[in-house]
């Protein structure tokens, strides 16, 4: 062992492992002992916003370039259909995945999949509005819902249980 | 029962019984568990995040959590324990939560400079935050604190084999600041 290293060994064996705060943190954390139990975090919810945020960006940006002669919508409309892409490719996805680990319908998944088309209809819906209307942000909110919703619903119905059917025939 | 705690001095209740009466709502006996252990908790969170603000902000926060989770306690281990992994679980949640991608992978940036007069600070905690925050960590768990590499691993979602490659960076460039 080099010298080094026992001097190592042995700063770290004197290392106190008690340190005192800058500050008394005791106040703050009273505060908040009354408060109610915070809810789990949204990762949607976070994406959503920052969905709009860069919507919010795009749209800023476009005012201070308008003398140009792009249309503002242009960017926006392009965002809408590349989004779109995207969440056909995840749902894509999630169903081949859904096929290869397990073939079988589930009896239960019956309603999540009435579910899943409601929302389908819906999210068309709202695509077709925003594509009229792209600087529209409760649209845009709503849209981004329906495909963290569809995808939420369709990885649900992907771990529902699958019954034994009795007769066989199943492989 | 809240009462009984007005008539002990901190000196004299056992941890077992503030726990208890920290576990049935009683703040001043939470708040004599939190000076036992604050400073402990403190020190760990600053070495593990490298920041005062961060640091501040994990102690808060592991207190919170620890009045919520209380009641759960069922002393099956430790009480410092249970605080203890707790305490690293919130300083790395915090530490995920603030740092940003950049930070990550730019080691020396960002220093903490200690001042002369924090005499509580040994040479050492200068050197330790002028490590890359991984390796900091896993040293800091590893040397100071005795975790197992299996079990830091599991804690930082990383390969074992990834956890004794950042500790041998660790001391090595520990070594070259010594």
């Amino acid at each position: 062992m080099s010298n080094n290293d026992e001097q190592l060994d042995k700063m770290v064996s004197k290392l106190p492992k008690a340190l005192s705060p800058k500050t008394d943190l005791w106040p703050e954390i009273e505060k908040r002992l009354d408060a109610p139990v915070g809810k789990h975090t949204n990762h949607w919810r976070t994406l959503a916003l920052a969905s709009v945020i860069i919507i919010g960006a795009l749209l800023g940006l476009q005012q201070i370039n308008k003398p140009t002669n792009i249309d503002p919508n242009q960017a926006l409309l392009a965002s809408i259909d590349n989004i779109q892409m995207q969440h056909a490719n995840q749902v894509a996805e999630l169903q081949m995945m859904g096929q290869k680990v397990d073939w079988q319908s589930s009896p239960f998944s019956s309603p999540v999949e009435t579910g899943i088309k409601q929302l389908r209809q819906a999210a068309k819906e709202i695509y077709q509005s925003l594509k009229l209307n792209p600087t529209d942000q409760q649209l845009w909110e709503l849209w981004l819902w329906t495909q963290s919703r569809e995808i939420e619903l369709l990885t649900q119905a992907q771990s529902l249980p699958v019954l034994q059917n009795q007769n066989g025939d199943t492989i | 029962m809240s009462a009984q705690i007005a008539f002990i001095k901190p000196c004299e209740a056992s941890e077992k019984d503030l726990i208890e009466l920290a576990q049935q709502g009683d703040k001043k006996a939470f708040k004599h568990l939190y000076a036992l252990h604050h400073k402990r908790v403190y020190g760990l969170c600053f070495r593990l995040s490298g920041q005062h603000y961060l640091a501040e902000e994990a102690t808060q926060e592991t207190f919170v959590r620890l009045w919520q989770k209380l009641p759960q306690f069922r002393g099956d281990s430790q009480f410092s324990t249970w605080l203890h992994s707790m305490t690293v679980n919130q300083a790395l949640s915090s530490i995920k939560k603030h740092k940003s991608f950049w930070a990550r992978l730019s080691p020396l940036s960002e220093q903490v400079e200690l001042k002369g007069d924090e005499m509580e600070y040994q040479a050492l905690d200068k050197h330790l935050l002028k490590l890359p925050e991984r390796a900091r960590i896993v040293f800091v768990l590893f040397a100071v604190e005795g975790y197992q590499h299996h079990e830091i691993a599991h804690k930082l979602n990383i390969a074992q084999g990834t956890s004794k490659a950042q500790y041998h960076r660790a001391r090595k460039l520990l070594q070259e600041m010594i």
